[in-house]
């Protein structure tokens, strides 16, 4: 993994959020469920972007494909490839949806459409993404099929979604994302519905797809065991803001936000059974109660004067790391400030 | 009251928040005015319609509408606003005759078989089924045909096929209920059955059904005046809107207002009826925004 | 396709309701005041042809033994005689059955025709302006008796504008499209009401749903992500509540063919009721319920054709 990580820092960054806000609402008293973040991702890494649910995670996600709903507005740039995704027409994005970028969903269940069986929601991926003909997209379904671990893939094409279990639903929902080999994957809380056994199974899937085509992968969770388990780097939000980015291994042995070491905190480890699980005291704000301050000032430890009132500016230090927060825990080379 | 009758999902003393929110939706206050001045209309059609609706007057015969008549006058020189103001009195009533038993009983009926089930759930089951095969209108003017055209047999047709689709609500809902946790508390504590069914269960489950009712007291406007236009329900000259359309069928080339006009009182009421009942809906909805 | 074994258990579901509905026809005449026989027969029948009716329905025995007869009468296609025609029931109704049903297809043709594009129209611009104003328009519709709309499109396009004859029925299939276009349009207007309601609020939830958001984070074109995945899953919930509608479509036709003068079986149950024609009422009732079971069942076999989920039987 370390060696992984290594590899992945020298190569060029593919994809460039800058200072992406996306809101909703009326114009003058917008709602903003993404405030100003930015994020940058290495050809072939694994991004792991963690909050806890309403930190606007999954707005940012959409946001890349300007799948939004209902309609809000995408502010910042989205930079693919030298271009800005954000301002792109809906038919310049149609090109790049699906075919440089997929996406997949959290609902296996509901994600898949229950009308149709699952060869054709994979086949019509390939008729508009490749030039391929009829044969050859049904062969090249049963090959996708076959790599995400479908057992007799070839006889599985006109079954529909609800003749799969859940772990099966999601492997043919990667199964149509890779359909036409995007060069990124979004995946949007791709293991939270399913069994803890099967969530293992699914992410060394991602993971050594990813390596075997290249494909760079942001994947949305609030679980910061599955960021341990399987991502390069990891970005955290919280009220739609970036609290903490870094590599993976290092976030986690010398977390600096307040908000980052209570996430940390709430997963158990090395602990005696009948510990009382942690858990951060309070709720995020909600999207009409975003502090003038740090976001997180209400429910944190640490919190100045200054927390309340200014928002922290993102620092970018050695090593990678991103950190906004006027009073971070001690980092592993700095001295108590 | 004991601990359980607190556990059961709140009743009524949300009433208050309920008018503020209610207040300030227009379908509402809408719906309410409508159905307000209808009821004026159907208590005090005297004091309100500007003319005797049955007197003659034979130099105004005809009469397109004017000032003096604003709906005209019909065959006979009568002027048809105020015969559609007196037919206020029997379309509200119809309103709700045609509906209140049929909402009673099938309340009744709807909660007994949804929460004993058994044998006579299974019943009931087959008696919606053959209910539904056959068309509403077709079955009530069948029964009209048994017991011979007139208003109060009109109720009693409409009552007989009406109720299994009220019952058929409040079994479902009442289904649902008893499948709740504070409904099995209410049975470990060994309440009575008919505790449990009338305290705890029905009025948890009553919403929708008077929802229902409000969008069914259109309906039966809608349909009894139907049935008044066919000659199987007010039968003339008592003045109701379907017969005082049918009145003016044949004059509809040349005196087109004596059909027309009365229909404007249906639809305003009946809009009255749906846009309290959508509202309504809204409103009772669990969790509504 | 669904499976034979579907369509057998869907269609064994039928018979113990079609046999309550037989009894529900049967008991009708028998709560009618005096003697059956002498309801189901002509004002001056004699004596003899009293005895045949008696000897037909079985009324000399017990009352179980007469559902039999009923049961086996009805199975046979004995219907029995019309007062009113002087003909026998069934072959009264054989004659103007074709004209409901060719009303009533024109109807639905005609409400899918309206209420399918303005639901997607209002679906898509869900709570804006339009919406709200397409929404408050069928409103009105609802509120509206179907004389009342057959009275209004008679009297502005037809004898005002005359823009379509006020009553009667064509020769041919082309004709009738033309004699029938204000019968079918009243009842069009009240059905396409409630598509349309229906019709738009499963939209807003396709459209919201997350297979079509997976569906365009696919990249498939726009005209793919509408009918494939849209279109084609609203119109499950279309095509039950279309089944479900029979019932207001039959009340629609009985009302409009009196209103418009169209020879089908509708009009033809109005003139029995009022001839006190028992046995065309009791014949026609039945009618009436087989075109609606049958209908149903259709709605199922269409419906587990399109949705794979409801093929298992």
């Amino acid at each position: 993994m370390l060696d992984r990580h290594i590899d992945a820092a020298a190569r060029p960054a593919v994809l460039e959020i800058r200072n992406l806000t996306t809101s909703f609402g009326p114009q003058e008293r917008p709602l903003v469920a993404v405030d100003g973040l930015s994020l940058s991702l290495k050809a072939g890494e694994i991004h792991g972007l963690v909050g806890e649910s309403g930190s606007g995670k999954s707005i940012t996600l959409r946001s890349i494909l300007g799948l939004i709903q209902p309609r809000g507005r995408v502010g910042g740039e989205i930079l693919w490839k030298g271009r800005n995704l954000a301002a792109l027409s809906e038919r310049e994005l149609g090109a790049i949806r699906g075919k440089e970028i997929a996406m997949i969903f959290q609902e296996p269940m509901t994600s898949l459409n229950p009308l149709l069986p699952v060869g054709l929601q994979i086949t019509e991926n390939l008729a508009a993404h490749t030039g391929l003909a009829r044969a050859e997209r049904e062969r090249e379904a049963v090959a996708l099929l076959d790599r995400v671990g479908i057992p007799g893939a070839r006889a599985r094409l006109a079954d529909f979604p609800h003749e799969f279990s859940g772990g099966m639903r999601q492997r043919v929902m990667i199964a149509i994302a890779l359909a036409s080999r995007p060069q990124l994957l979004l995946a949007d809380e791709p293991t939270t519905a399913l069994d803890v056994t099967i969530q293992d199974q699914i992410l060394r899937l991602l993971q050594s797809l990813a390596a075997e085509f290249g494909m760079s992968v942001i994947l949305v969770t609030h679980d910061m065991g599955v960021v341990a388990a399987c991502c390069d780097r990891v970005s955290v939000m919280y009220g739609g803001r970036l609290c903490e980015s870094g590599p993976t291994a290092d976030v986690i042995a010398a977390p600096r936000h307040p908000y980052t070491r209570g996430l940390l905190h709430s997963i158990p480890r090395g602990v005696a059974p009948r510990t009382p699980l942690y858990s951060i005291p309070g709720v995020p704000p909600g999207l009409g109660e975003r502090p003038p301050g740090c976001a997180f000032a209400p429910r944190c430890p640490n919190a100045l004067d200054v927390c309340r009132d200014e928002k922290p500016v993102p620092s970018v230090s050695a090593g990678g790391r991103g950190l906004a927060c006027h009073n971070p825990e001690p980092g592993p080379t700095e001295e108590t400030r | 009251m004991t601990t359980l009758d607190r556990i059961a999902p709140a009743r009524p003393n949300r009433l208050s928040g309920f008018a503020a929110r209610a207040l300030k939706r227009p379908a509402f206050l809408a719906g309410f005015a409508i159905l307000g001045a209808s009821l004026l209309l159907a208590l005090f059609p005297a004091a309100i319609a500007p003319y005797d609706p049955l007197a003659f007057d034979m130099t105004a015969i005809q009469q397109g509408p004017s000032l003096a008549h604003p709906f005209g006058t019909d065959g006979f020189g009568r002027d048809v606003l105020s015969r559609v103001i007196w037919a206020y009195r029997v379309d509200m009533q119809m309103a709700f005759f045609a509906t209140v038993f049929a909402m009673l009983i099938g309340l009744t009926t709807g909660a007994l078989v949804g929460f004993y089930g058994g044998i006579a759930d299974a019943i009931f089951g087959r008696v919606v089924d053959a209910v539904i095969t056959f068309p509403f209108l077709v079955l009530v003017i069948a029964i009209v045909a048994v017991l011979g055209p007139g208003l109060v047999n009109m109720y009693v047709a409409i009552t007989a096929v009406n109720w299994v689709y009220y019952a058929r609500l409040t079994r479902a809902e009442i289904m649902a209920q008893k499948a709740q946790d504070y409904a099995a508390a209410a049975r470990v504590l060994g309440y009575s059955d008919a505790r449990i069914i009338f305290r705890h269960l029905l009025p948890n489950a009553i919403s929708p059904v008077i929802v229902y009712w409000m969008t069914d007291m259109a309906l039966a406007i809608l349909l009894g005046s139907s049935l008044g236009y066919l000659g199987l329900g007010a039968q003339p000259p008592a003045a109701e809107w379907g017969v005082l359309i049918a009145e003016g069928r044949n004059f509809i080339m040349t005196a087109w207002w004596i059909s027309l006009m009365p229909g404007i009182a249906i639809v305003v009421t009946g809009l009255g009826f749906s846009l309290l009942g959508d509202s309504l809906a809204d409103l009772l909805r669990p969790k509504g925004r | 396709m669904p499976s034979a074994a579907y369509l057998l258990s869907r269609l064994l579901q039928i018979v113990p309701t079609f046999l309550l509905v037989m009894v529900f026809i049967f008991l009708f005449v028998r709560l009618l005041p005096g003697d059956p026989a002498i309801a189901m027969a002509e004002a001056k029948a004699s004596d003899q042809q009293l005895a045949e009716i008696r000897e037909r329905m079985g009324l000399n025995e017990p009352l179980a033994v007469q559902f039999g007869y009923f049961v086996k009468n009805t199975v046979t296609g004995d219907l029995g005689r019309s007062i009113l025609m002087k003909r026998p029931v069934a072959e009264v109704i054989l004659e103007r059955l074709p004209v409901t049903v060719y009303l009533s297809l024109y109807a639905v043709a005609l409400s899918v025709l309206v209420a399918a594009p303005l639901a997607l129209f209002a679906a898509t611009r869900a709570n804006g302006p339009a919406d709200i104003a397409i929404r408050g328009l069928f409103q009105v519709g609802l509120s509206m008796p179907v004389f009342y709309i057959g009275l209004v499109l008679l009297t502005v396009l037809g004898a005002k504008l005359r823009l379509f004859p006020v009553g009667g029925y064509g020769r041919s299939f082309i004709d009738n499209l033309y004699h029938l276009a204000l019968p079918a349009l009243s009842i069009a207007l009240y059905t396409s009401a409630i598509l349309m309601r229906n019709l738009r609020a499963s939209l807003v939830e396709v459209l919201d749903s997350e297979f079509v958001q997976f569906a365009r984070a696919k990249g498939l074109p726009r005209r793919i992500v509408l009918t494939r995945h849209v279109l084609r899953n609203a119109l499950v919930s279309a095509v039950t509540l279309l089944g479900l509608s029979i019932g207001n479509l039959m009340s629609g036709t009985l009302v409009t063919e009196t209103v418009f003068a169209v020879p089908g079986v509708g009009r033809l149950m109005l003139e029995a009721i009022f001839a006190r024609d028992y046995p065309l009422i009791q014949g026609l009732t039945l009618t009436f319920a087989v075109i609606v079971s049958l209908t149903f069942l259709a709605t199922d076999i269409v419906q587990s054709w399109l949705d794979p989920r409801l093929r298992q039987a």
